[in-house]
């Protein structure tokens, strides 16, 4: 699963890359150094999803792609292109990303096009009015071009590193680019009628982007909560939970569990799903007193994951086959 | 200042810059440590009133740094400063290389060998997060070897701090230890609670800044230091569920080697339970926790009265 990010110089393709998957601090990245070259991070943290990201240069050109480039994207299933939002006017980048998708969508049709309204923090973008301001900006202005060259029409999400809407916003594409994942939300939404959970997110561990989710809508906060309880476990796990020299990998087993009760009357809890992937649970406590019914659904939820997941492994195997 | 047996006189010392209120608002306040950037210089003696441990009360004076206060404080306000103190800490910033730092550290030396013969001194060696890894351990011994050189003989305890790590707590723990009269008693009674629940290893933790205030080991650990990190790791976490409108209230953390129970314990005091022993049944000890609250309410309001 190939997708690539592209964008003008200095716009951050790289600095959300290192953030979500590399660990890096928001503020360290402002001291990388350009994108020089085509470079790819493969992120493989549990068995069941695996995928690259392509991070171009910002000085790359549509009108000057050469066949290796142009190989990269016929095999891209997304391209996200980030806009600066704080760099304005727009004219000039929107320029490039409808060149971008003319040109892509002429060999690779399939291609699904997204656009992060990066930045968008700061004095610039303190009310949420602000924001989407930006939002309908952008998407008034690519209109008509998108319309007169029949492309299809890209994704939006406002995205800054220095909070949680980056990863979901992340998580959210990948989940686009998975049509697997759709069976894995309806199983979700069963899990939580029959367990009366509130909402579940199934998270990977060392990224804490969530590979799906029930269909109720996300909201950051739970999504932050749920991200930090995953930092306690793990960093509690690391202290109590290893034996002599191993490290994070196997703080988190097969056996990983942890409820956190909190005073609003919400329970989280968590359980290990497969390796470094955790399902998160927020649920009333009264609605939790029931928990072995609780895990006995999530066991059986863990083996439809499981079946899924190698189904389509199946199906994309047999598919390069016939290629 | 009334010199009661429940009120104990913390001096918060050191030239402007060091870190002195950052520290306090990241351990009393709930500041997270990005927050502390927004703090200004203090004016003058900023005192807050910390209630600890229910009945136990800091009175701690943080002294601002700049150069014409400290003046004020060796020459008018001598004598109403350094009287009746329980505590002196001072704090150094590693990468200040002003020599009038170790003039005041001396000065302030001498007015408590004066005022408070008997007070306590530790002395924070701050914002070692600034010093390259492999130079930390050479430059934090040789500021605490010249600071044991300008204390006039006098019985000091030194700590490296950072508030980017577990180090902060670890110092602000043993400080706060130090102020409780009776802390024997309860590591006596942990000892026993530990030994019933067949656990590991029991800590207690003062509620709201989540400072150790006691501990017992029934089993040896590698990490030296797993307590205060502890400490950081739940103070960070109660910080995000503010932000959500809640109150985290008990915490169960388990893998295939351990279990860890964090609960509320008396009405001032968090307790943490380990267990690797996967034959204890977890809801036994909390029914275990359940029971013991009420003895140990006891216990820790008694170890804050002197004998």
């Amino acid at each position: 699963m190939q997708i690539a990010l592209l964008g003008t110089k200095k716009v951050g393709k790289s600095s959300i890359l290192k953030v979500v998957f590399q660990k890096m601090s928001p503020n360290e990245t402002l001291f990388i150094d350009s994108t020089s070259r085509i470079e790819e991070i493969k992120v493989e943290n549990n068995p069941y999803t695996k995928y690259t990201f392509v991070d171009f240069p910002g000085s790359f050109e549509v009108s000057q792609i050469n066949t290796q480039d142009r190989k990269i994207l016929s095999k891209c299933a997304m391209i996200i292109y980030v806009l600066d939002a704080q760099d304005q006017p727009y004219n000039k980048p929107l320029e490039k990303f409808i060149n971008i998708m003319t040109e892509v969508h002429s060999f690779n049709p399939d291609c699904m096009f997204e656009m992060f309204i990066h930045k968008i923090d700061g004095d610039m973008f303190v009310t949420e009015d602000l924001k989407l301001e930006a939002q309908n900006g952008v998407s008034f202005l690519l209109k008509s071009d998108i319309q007169e060259r029949k492309l299809p029409e890209p994704g939006y999400f406002l995205t800054s590193i220095y909070d949680l809407s980056i990863f979901e916003a992340l998580s959210k594409i990948l989940i686009k680019v998975s049509p697997q994942v759709n069976y894995i939300q309806n199983m979700l939404d069963n899990l939580m009628n029959y367990c009366r959970i509130d909402k579940v997110y199934l998270f990977d561990v060392i990224n804490k982007l969530y590979i799906a989710t029930d269909s109720t809508p996300v909201d950051l906060i739970s999504y932050e909560l749920c991200a930090d309880m995953i930092d306690v476990v793990i960093d509690v796990s690391c202290i109590y939970g290893i034996t002599g020299n191993d490290n994070m990998t196997s703080a988190f087993d097969k056996k990983s569990t942890s409820v956190i009760k909190l005073d609003s009357g919400l329970t989280l809890y968590l359980r290990e799903i497969e390796h470094m992937l955790a399902l998160v649970c927020l649920v009333k406590e009264d609605n939790f007193d029931r928990q072995n019914l609780i895990d006995y659904n999530i066991d059986i939820f863990k083996d439809g994951v499981k079946q899924i997941f190698q189904a389509h492994e199946k199906l994309l195997k047999s598919e390069e086959n016939k290629a | 200042m009334e010199e009661n047996d429940s009120n104990r006189k913390v001096l918060l010392m050191g030239k402007n810059g060091a870190g002195k209120t950052s520290m306090r608002s990241i351990i009393f306040a709930n500041f997270l440590p990005k927050d502390t950037m927004r703090l200004g210089f203090t004016i003058a003696i900023n005192e807050s009133r910390i209630r600890f441990l229910g009945t136990l009360c800091l009175a701690l004076w943080d002294c601002g740094g700049q150069d014409h206060f400290m003046q004020h404080y060796f020459e008018s306000q001598r004598d109403t400063l350094f009287r009746s103190v329980q505590v002196l800490i001072y704090v150094f910033d590693i990468k200040s290389d002003d020599q009038r730092d170790m003039k005041y550290y001396k000065s302030c030396v001498e007015a408590i060998k004066e005022h408070s013969p008997t007070a306590r001194i530790f002395v924070l060696i701050h914002k070692m997060d600034l010093i390259p890894l492999e130079k930390r351990s050479e430059t934090y011994s040789k500021k605490e070897r010249e600071v044991y050189q300008n204390s006039e003989s006098l019985n000091v305890v030194c700590f490296g701090t950072s508030i980017w790590d577990e180090t902060l707590y670890l110092a602000w723990s043993k400080i706060v230890n130090y102020m409780i009269p009776n802390s024997e008693m309860l590591s006596q009674s942990l000892k026993k609670f530990c030994v019933a629940c067949e656990a590991d290893e029991v800590v207690l933790f003062e509620k709201s800044t989540f400072l150790v205030i006691s501990s017992y080991s029934a089993k040896e650990h590698r990490d030296t230091h797993r307590f205060e990190k502890i400490s950081n790791i739940i103070k960070l976490f109660k910080l995000s569920c503010s932000k959500a409108a809640a109150r985290f209230k008990s915490m169960t953390v388990a893998n295939s080697n351990f279990c860890a129970f964090i609960d509320e314990f008396t009405s001032s005091t968090y307790i943490m339970l380990v267990s690797s022993d996967s034959s204890v049944q977890p809801a036994l000890t909390q029914m275990n926790i359940g029971i013991a609250k009420k003895h140990f309410e006891g216990i820790v309001k008694a170890s804050t009265v002197s004998q």
